[in-house]
């Protein structure tokens, strides 16, 4: 009972000055950029004390069906809207792209540090189940220096609607006819094998305890699990580490349609890591409160400037220049 | 203060993770707390509530993992509809007057996925008297009009579903009727047809997917001591294509032909008497080569930016649909022309949905038991508009508004007295009819 009464003595507390004259903006979806936005409310609240942001981190999928059914303020999804979800909103939704990050390949191998290689042809196979043993010749031949044991590999992924998996998933339809026409992009897939983990946090934790495991985190969660990660086989054939670096490769020479639902994997950037995804906050054009309007904006303004300055050490990559100045520009149209 | 919030509030969080409330003291004291002016009254409210829902998410964590997995898998749905329905005919000596009634409908189902490839589906629903409605008119019900009496609830699903590669189906039981139609021309919404059928579906591209659906539908359980002999059944098979021709124009098209066996010529059971009939014999023409095509073709988000940022059409699109019972060469034609434009489905508050078409129905392009029972009555032999809108009232809520105006295509008669054609007597129907239904509809 003691600890019932410090828990609520302490969030009457945090409620009753958080509450106070302020704005509650409530979000929800994607957990691929949950660091950044944790970072960036922190931070902006200390200048700002106007509005308090509430975020589920529930994942790409949820982010979209909440800002669809106009239960939360704002989405976030690191896959775009289709058009289809786009024709069951209630009103026109901008994507507004506020981080760029890599989804890093981690695997759970004893003995194997990060630094694996593992060309396309690899993980797709790894993927459709076509190669299943760690010391597999088509593994082996790039990795001389490593000594690959001959265990079955347990492939993990996402089983929530994920925006990490529709990075992921994208990247190997850009790489596979096979796995375009079997499986294809989304959110949510049907897998052809694998073990399922909620969110980056589940990934990560069934790639901890799961000897021999492979698979797909954001690139922060992989530090932050001390997992291991591969350095992947891009468009021109080089094999490239995870890095805030090669990740912002990725986005140079793209070009941006003007509602900004592109792709950055697969870059034919020589230097660019191939598995580099965007994370889009979702938007009314037309907001239903002006308050909430007002703070959205001026919070997403700030955080595509000054906010991008704070991410670096959380692994995400700086938006390009052009891409700030385009989003400002997108900005300014919504109404409130 | 700033770093004693901080540590206060990672408590809070840490709590949250490993506390199981033991919600009505926490209550009190929030309560307490509010009488003493220390919380507001909107603070205490979002206290309890986030409580209450933490509490009963681990309530159900708890509950769900002492359930066996078939049990988990459940799914139960279903959906209510509220009516009030306007109709008139013109000059109809049997219907010269206006009928303002009230209607109610109910749908419960159940969907349970046994394992990777099998589901199973059952469905009961309140009882509209025939295979088209699920309706319940107030003051009424399917066999009396006592004051206040209760309907009946029928089993209105009743399937399996094995699905043995991720492009082949197979369904088998009284299903959701798997025939595609851009709008109801030849099959009534409510109707769940009684068979097996097959379908395929394999996406090539994005602009291009082929879809196929064949199958089996018993028609009417005929007796042993019948002159039928064996049960009347059609057969069918729908094949088609769909894509995206860009991000935003799309299309389906399809094909169809049915093949309808009835010996003897049987009037069904539930027929309107709207097909041609021959006294003493049955119908006139036969229904075993009836073949149509449908297509749907639209733009999503037609108007890109170019329209103010209040109004939303993020879909317009055209649709069309004909039949030829190629049995029947004066009188075997149906078709529809229309369209449509709003949100593609309807989910919450705001989303909206216009749709109006042209249908014409000759006498003998289809079994007058099967077309939709709102326009005119079901009947063939039939003509008319038929506009829809649908508006998102609350999440799970919406309201309908359907305006049907109809009449009869041409005064010919339905009855002959020979082979040759001569006719008996002249069509006593010929009037036009203006049905306006509002529905209040609800999903859960």
């Amino acid at each position: 009972m003691k600890k019932i009464i410090a828990l609520v003595v302490a969030m009457v507390m945090v409620t009753s000055m958080a509450f106070a004259d302020s704005t509650l903006i409530n979000g929800a979806g994607s957990t691929f950029v949950y660091p950044a936005l944790t970072k960036w409310f922190d931070e902006y609240s200390k200048t700002n004390s106007d509005a308090i942001f509430n975020y589920q981190s529930i994942g790409s999928g949820g982010g979209i069906k909440q800002i669809t059914a106009k239960t939360v303020d704002f989405g976030a999804t690191d896959g775009p809207m289709t058009m289809d979800q786009m024709t069951q909103a209630p009103g026109r939704i901008y994507h507004i792209p506020v981080v760029m990050g890599a989804v890093a390949v981690a695997y759970n191998v004893p003995g194997v540090e990060k630094g694996l290689k593992l060309t396309q042809e690899v993980l797709a196979g790894i993927y459709l189940g076509k190669i299943t043993q760690w010391n597999d010749p088509k593994i082996t031949e790039q990795n001389p220096g490593f000594n690959l044991p001959a265990s079955s590999i347990v492939v993990v992924h996402r089983s929530d609607g994920s925006g990490t998996s529709y990075i992921f998933t994208d990247y190997l339809s850009s790489i596979s006819s096979a796995w375009k026409s079997k499986v294809g992009k989304a959110t949510s897939v049907n897998w052809p094998l694998g073990l399922g983990g909620k969110g980056n946090e589940g990934v990560a934790g069934l790639l901890k305890q799961s000897p021999g495991s492979i698979g797909y985190v954001e690139l922060a969660y992989a530090k932050e699990n001390n997992l291991s990660y591969a350095f992947l086989q891009n468009k021109s054939g080089n094999f490239v580490e995870p890095t805030i670096d090669s990740t912002s490769k990725a986005a140079v020479g793209v070009a941006i349609p003007s509602d900004f639902r592109f792709s950055i994997v697969n870059s034919s950037n020589p230097e660019a890591y191939p598995i580099a995804g965007i994370t889009w906050l979702l938007i009314y054009k037309q907001m239903d409160d002006h308050a909430k309007g007002k703070a959205i904006v001026d919070f997403i303004k700030w955080a595509v400037t000054d906010g991008q300055k704070l991410t670096a050490n959380l692994d995400y990559a700086p938006l390009p220049d052009n891409l700030v100045e385009m989003i400002q520009n997108k900005l300014n149209q919504v109404k409130y | 203060m700033k770093k004693i919030v901080l540590t206060l509030t990672a408590a809070m969080i840490f709590s949250w993770q490993g506390i199981s409330f033991a919600s009505s003291s926490v209550d009190a004291l929030i309560q307490k707390l509010e009488d003493k002016g220390i919380l507001t009254d909107q603070d205490a409210n979002q206290l309890k509530g986030e409580i209450a829902s933490h509490e009963q998410d681990s309530q159900q964590a708890t509950f769900k993992s002492m359930l066996p997995d078939w049990l988990n898998t459940m799914k139960l749905t279903g959906d209510m509809r509220l009516r009030y329905q306007y109709q008139r005919r013109d000059a109809d000596a049997a219907r010269d007057w206006p009928r303002n009634r009230g209607r109610y409908r109910g749908r419960l189902q159940v969907e349970d996925q046994l394992n990777d490839k099998m589901k199973v589906i059952f469905g009961i629903a309140t009882d509209g008297g025939s295979g088209r409605s699920n309706n319940v008119t107030f003051g009424g019900n399917s066999t009396s009009n006592d004051a206040f009496g209760k309907g009946y609830i029928v089993a209105n699903k009743v399937y399996a579903i094995y699905t043995p590669t991720s492009f082949l189906t197979l369904k088998a039981g009284k299903m959701d009727n798997p025939i595609w139609e851009p709008t109801q021309v030849l099959w009534d919404p409510n109707i769940t047809p009684e068979g097996g059928d097959i379908e395929f579906q394999k996406k090539l591209s994005d602009y291009l997917t082929v879809f196929s659906t064949s199958g089996i539908f018993v028609l009417h359980d005929a007796s042993p001591s019948s002159s039928l002999g064996q049960d009347p059944y059609m057969m069918f098979t729908q094949n088609g294509i769909k894509g995206n021709l860009t991000e935003k124009a799309y299309y389906k098209l399809a094909m169809i032909y049915y093949n309808i066996h009835n010996p003897s010529n049987f009037q069904l059971t539930n027929s309107l008497g709207t097909n041609t009939i021959i006294n003493g014999y049955g119908l006139r023409y036969s229904f075993n080569d009836v073949i149509g095509g449908a297509a749907d073709v639209g733009l999503n988000d037609p108007f890109g930016e170019l329209l103010p940022s209040f109004v939303n059409i993020p879909q317009v699109g055209v649709m069309g649909q004909f039949t030829d019972n190629r049995a029947a060469p004066t009188t075997g034609k149906s078709w529809m022309i229309g369209g449509y434009m709003g949100n593609s489905a309807i989910n919450g508050w705001g989303t909206w949905r216009l749709l109006s078409g042209y249908k014409v129905y000759q006498r003998d392009s289809w079994l007058d038991s099967l077309p939709d029972a709102d326009f005119y009555s079901g009947m063939t032999d039939a003509a008319g508009y038929r506009t829809e809108f649908d508006l998102g009232l609350a999440k799970n809520v919406w309201m309908t508004v359907s305006f049907f105006d109809t009449h009869v295509y041409k005064k010919v008669s339905s009855i002959f007295t020979n082979s040759t054609g001569s006719t008996s007597t002249a069509l006593a129907q010929n009037n036009g009819e203006s049905l306006l239904q509002a529905d209040l509809n609800f999903r859960f």
